[in-house]
């Protein structure tokens, strides 16, 4: 069923808007700046949510704009799929945006800082809830290109040169994409997103297109080899922006993805012409990689940012199988990853924040000194292990239920394996802060009390609640409604 | 309102006749801007009711003097004539403003301000023409007038550069002279239509007049336009010139001559020429070879006028591949692209002459950190720049996403990974440039934004790029049916 | 003798395809800027000429009524030509006033010794 509401086009003017004004106020007051900024986020997560009924009736809403840039017109949709992805991204860029404001007091250039995070915030949220291809390409730049204000934000050699690789990179996935985008508009003759697929033909040029589309989102979506921008940039960026980076916006591409598997060339296609073969082997590649070089480092932003190649992994995975449990356990696992690798790297953040140490080794002790951060950081880490019945735990379960629905054992074993790597990285780690001895001068440097600000403790610890208690809830609705986004996405053919 | 259908010579005479009286009236500045802009405000207002009408009743054909062809001169306006006519009066208006307000480069503003007001007169004129020898007329005026904005400036590099332009453009007006001379002598007409209607008979009997005369009509236009090869003269004349003449020479009077030369090809030569004759084969093959030489020297350029002018080189290829590809989008695109192009050169031309002007920098290398001291001109700058690399959202993305799908419309896919490997090559001049302007280290030039009035028509362009980029259907009327006068 | 008969009746558009040559290879190939000049004034002579030849017939009178001529010379190339040769005389007032100035600079009218000046000064 569909239903015109042109209030979807609210979460995206919204922050738009604001964008310019923070602009505007924040040479005069950093209170009304940092306030405005909480503001668009929180408006944007509320002007979803508000729709929740309405996709619990199995409504998909539509917002329509044919006149706008033609020929391709712009449009917006919210289905199960953009419902959730919607929300989650606004609510952990809310906790993030409150975290940032007392995080970023020790940074310089604020005023660029938050303008530019809520211009990305306004490009995510008009790519998930984007209705075509076009629609989405535009939005998907405009985040792309405000988000490079966040990663050089420190403006140090390293950022700058990482911050290039990513411009770059973005700029040769934009491209890719625009080719893809134009090549099913000319098979096609439309780019909206349809249920079951668009009419496309799948010959060379549709091919082409599919390439176009890996590598367009493979970039953002840091797939092996694509993924080299990412653990560049996401380190070098201040930590809240880091973590809007790996938490939210690597999500953006898998979700392109999807949109683009299901609703442009559409489950019937892609079994037919087993393209999706080329996915899963970049995904298996991508989750060992990831998982494997994140054992070797030692600064912590890094391994995180390693560990999300890993992560991000899973959900192409889950994407390629084409198992309806797949893709639950794939579109699970966006929610589950955006809030277990966000509370990481604000976890991070508040040690660096207070200590200064980037290095892990430096962590000896840490856990004693600073509990509420340390024990955040452990639950999110067991979550990313897969400990029951933490949310990390769901997503690799629904994985591993897909992946035998597909027939391969291989997989299972292969998240099995990366289950265990990811304890590798991690737990070492954790061990080390809450019990480990070490030298006596490094346990002893560690900061006596927990000098963490209250606007950075709360948005954390809000994180860490959501991971450990929404499995125990008799209603999991992120599962509830993951479920009934991929039972949409392959209702249409069956 | 009846007097309309005087508006295409009164456009040409209302210009020619401030050209005239500028000089004249005195020393005093605000007399001189006054009679310059006004006449600038009313070619356009003109040119503005004259677009709509003809989007209302069709060509506007004008005999002048109430002599009618094939013995009397006819101005013929249909909706290429008038979109033409409209994107020279808007972009020159706006470059106007800057040449009276903007820093001053020139010693004589009234006679710098004659020279600029017979190029816009002549560049109406030509886009309106009707036939031959008054097209050839308006070239020569404003080839001579292009050439002395250029040298006006008095400096040596500028001297030596117009005096090659000059050569060049003498050339190239000779074998357009001798080429329609050819076309005379085996049609006995100078009107367009006249000509068309006559070339059905005597084409078949006279082909090596008319291929001659094609080839050398072609050549002509193709170092006035500077299509690559023939755009050599191209970089030192643009880069050198005052601020308002390379914004003038690099968005509107290249592509002047491809409106012309698109003109004849229709109106004179009719469409059975692009099938007969390997045309498109040749745009196609030259418009890549532009594309790919202007990104590629460009790269290398520590001038930024220079890299702006090279930057033109290519991006009159984009212009050509629209007629190259011939598809209705394509060639939608490559229309369109005249407007986008003119105004985001323009808006990086004056950016940078304002940079330039206040820094005293010209040097790429040298623009680390100026952005931080000049936020709002290096903004400018930066919506120009992304509008050449065609991020989505302004003017340049929607020109090569109607010549990308013009492409495929043409089956040529090639062509479409072409436009996109462009747009990576434009990126990766453009971008470090702002890169190093916003977050590079400062150096100790001092330097600040202008007064508003200088930044006025920067800003103005500057909403230009957004608004093209985001309401391009605004235009879609006038370039649909420019595009169906080739594709029928 | 048919070879000769045809150069005879086309001798006029041979002899301005010959001056058009001789003057697109003198502005092309020459250093001396002046040369140029006089160059690009063989070229367009040559196109007047060839213009003005397109209307000319043989033992034809200038296009005024009188009684008993019959044939009349075409106006329209010699009344365009007029226009062409004011064009090409302010292309070449400029031209030299651009030469002028040039020399004023670089002490030269000679297009290698400017280049070779300018690069030196760069360098």
């Amino acid at each position: 069923m569909q239903a015109t509401s042109y209030a979807l086009t609210l979460p995206v003017m919204v922050p738009l808007l604001l964008a310019v004004v923070i602009y505007a106020v924040g040479q005069r007051s950093w209170q009304l700046r940092n306030g405005l900024s909480v503001a668009a986020a929180l408006s944007s997560f509320l002007l979803v949510v508000q729709h929740y009924r309405t996709i619990m009736a199995d409504v998909t809403l539509v917002a329509e704009f044919p006149e706008l840039l033609p020929p391709l017109g712009v449009s917006f949709r919210m289905d199960h799929l953009g419902f959730l992805v919607a929300a989650v991204v606004s609510f952990v860029w809310l906790l993030v945006t409150i975290y940032s404001t007392a995080y970023m007091v020790k940074e310089h250039a604020k005023n660029r800082y938050y303008p530019f995070s809520v211009l990305t915030l306004a490009g995510a949220m008009g790519v998930v809830l984007s209705g075509d291809l076009f629609t989405f390409f535009l939005f998907f730049e405009m985040m792309s290109l405000s988000a490079y204000v966040l990663v050089i934000h420190e403006e140090t050699a390293a950022a700058m040169r990482a911050g290039y690789r990513y411009l770059i990179l973005t700029i040769i996935g934009g491209l890719a994409l625009l080719f893809s985008i134009i090549a099913v508009f000319h098979q096609a003759g439309g780019v909206t997103f349809t249920p079951g697929g668009l009419p496309l033909e799948a010959d060379g040029l549709a091919f082409f297109a599919y390439l176009g589309f890996l590598i367009g989102f493979g970039i953002k979506a840091g797939m092996v080899p694509l993924h080299v921008w990412l653990p560049e940039a996401h380190p070098v960026a201040p930590s809240p922006a880091s973590a809007l980076l790996s938490g939210l916006m690597l999500k953006i591409g898998a979700f392109g993805l999807i949109r683009v598997v299901f609703q442009v060339f559409g489950l019937e296609m892609m079994e037919a012409t087993k393209w999706n073969d080329l996915l899963i082997l970049l995904a298996a590649i991508t989750i060992f990689l990831g998982s494997a070089v994140a054992i070797t480092q030692d600064d912590i932003k890094r391994r995180l940012a390693y560990s999300s190649v890993g992560q991000m992994g899973y959900i192409l995975l889950g994407i390629g199988l084409l198992q309806e449990r797949a893709l639950i356990g794939a579109i699970f696992h966006i929610f589950a990853h955006a809030f277990m690798k966000s509370s990481l790297f604000l976890a991070a953040g508040a040690i660096i924040y207070n200590t200064g140490k980037r290095k892990v080794s430096d962590w000896v002790g840490m856990g004693r000194s600073m509990l509420i951060t340390m024990s955040v950081f452990t639950v999110a880490a067991l979550s990313m292990v897969g400990v029951p019945p933490l949310v990390g735990f769901v997503s690799k379960w629904e994985l591993a239920l897909g992946a035998l629905d597909a027939g391969s054992v291989a997989f299972v074993i292969l998240l099995l394996l990366s289950s265990l790597m990811n304890f590798i990285y991690y737990f070492p780690l954790i061990q080390n802060a809450f019990f480990g001895e070490g030298l006596a001068h490094t346990a002893q440097a560690q900061p006596k009390r927990e000098n963490v600000p209250l606007a950075m403790l709360v948005p954390m610890v809000v994180l860490a609640a959501v991971i450990l208690i929404i499995d125990l809830l008799p209603y999991n609705i992120a599962l509830e409604l993951a479920e009934r986004a991929a039972h949409s996405l392959f209702l249409t053919v069956k | 309102m009846p007097s309309l259908i005087h508006a295409p010579v009164l456009i040409v005479a209302v210009l020619l006749l401030a050209a005239f009286v500028t000089p004249l009236i005195g020393k005093r500045p605000a007399t001189v801007n006054a009679v310059f802009l006004g006449a600038g405000l009313v070619a356009f207002v003109l040119s503005l009711s004259m677009t709509v009408r003809v989007l209302a009743q069709g060509t506007l054909s004008y005999p002048v003097g109430g002599w009618p062809a094939p013995y009397g001169i006819v101005v013929l306006v249909d909706v290429f004539a008038a979109y033409s006519s409209l994107v020279l009066a808007t972009v020159a208006l706006i470059i106007f403003w800057f040449a009276a307000f903007g820093p001053r480069e020139v010693r004589h503003n009234g006679a710098y301000f004659t020279l600029i007001l017979l190029l816009t007169a002549a560049m109406q004129g030509m886009v309106m023409a009707g036939d031959l020898f008054n097209l050839f007329v308006f070239i020569e005026i404003s080839s001579l007038a292009a050439i002395a904005i250029i040298a006006i400036k008095g400096t040596k590099e500028s001297v030596e550069a117009s005096f090659r332009y000059l050569v060049l453009s003498a050339l190239g007006s000779g074998g357009l002279l001798f080429g329609i001379a050819l076309i005379f002598m085996i049609t006995g007409h100078l009107n367009m239509d006249y000509i068309r209607t006559t070339l059905t008979v005597t084409a078949e009997q006279y082909p090596l007049n008319l291929l001659t005369s094609i080839g050398l009509m072609g050549v002509g236009f193709g170092v006035k336009a500077a299509l690559f090869p023939m755009h050599v003269w191209l970089p030192d004349a643009h880069s050198n010139a005052p601020t308002a003449s390379s914004a003038l020479l690099s968005g509107l009077v290249v592509k002047v001559y491809i409106i012309a030369l698109m003109r004849i090809t229709y109106l004179a030569l009719g469409l059975e020429i692009f099938e007969l004759l390997p045309i498109r084969h040749l745009f196609l093959a030259l418009s890549t070879g532009a594309l790919i030489v202007g990104s590629v020297f460009a790269m290398v350029q520590d001038n930024v006028k220079r890299l702006l002018a090279f930057s033109t080189v290519a991006q009159v290829g984009y212009i050509f591949l629209g007629f190259g590809l011939f598809s209705q989008r394509a060639i939608e695109g490559g229309v369109l692209h005249i407007l986008n192009h003119a105004v985001m050169k323009s808006l990086l031309f004056l950016a940078a002459g304002v940079i330039i002007h206040q820094s005293g920098i010209k040097r790429l290398s040298q623009f680390s950190g100026l952005g931080r001291k000049m936020p709002l001109t290096f903004v400018a700058f930066t919506i120009g720049a992304m509008s050449m690399v065609g991020v989505p959202g302004t003017a340049g993305f929607i020109s090569k996403l109607y010549l990308a799908l013009g492409a495929l419309d043409a089956d040529m896919l090639i062509f479409a990974i072409l436009i996109l490997i462009s747009s990576l090559l434009n990126a990766a001049y453009y971008f470090p440039i702002i890169i190093s302007a916003f977050f590079g280290k400062e150096s100790d030039a001092g330097a600040t934004d202008p007064a508003f009035v200088v930044l006025a028509p920067v800003a103005v362009l500057a909403g230009m790029v957004f608004f093209f980029g985001l309401f391009p259907s605004i235009m879609v009327p006038l370039v649909r049916q420019t595009a169906l006068l080739f594709v029928r | 003798m048919a070879i000769i008969e045809r150069l005879y009746t086309n001798i006029y558009y041979l002899v301005s395809v010959v001056l058009f040559i001789i003057g697109f290879h003198t502005m092309l190939t020459h250093n001396n800027l002046l040369k140029k000049i006089m160059g690009m004034n063989i070229m367009d002579t040559s196109l007047f000429l060839f213009f003005v030849a397109i209307g000319y017939i043989r033992g034809g009178q200038a296009p005024i009524l009188r009684e008993g001529v019959m044939q009349y010379v075409n106006p329209v190339p010699s009344a365009l030509i007029l226009t062409g040769i004011v064009i090409s005389v302010s292309f070449t007032a400029f031209a030299l006033a651009l030469v002028v100035l040039l020399h004023k600079h670089y002490g030269t009218i000679d297009a290698d010794k400017i280049i070779a000046l300018r690069s030196k000064r760069h360098a």
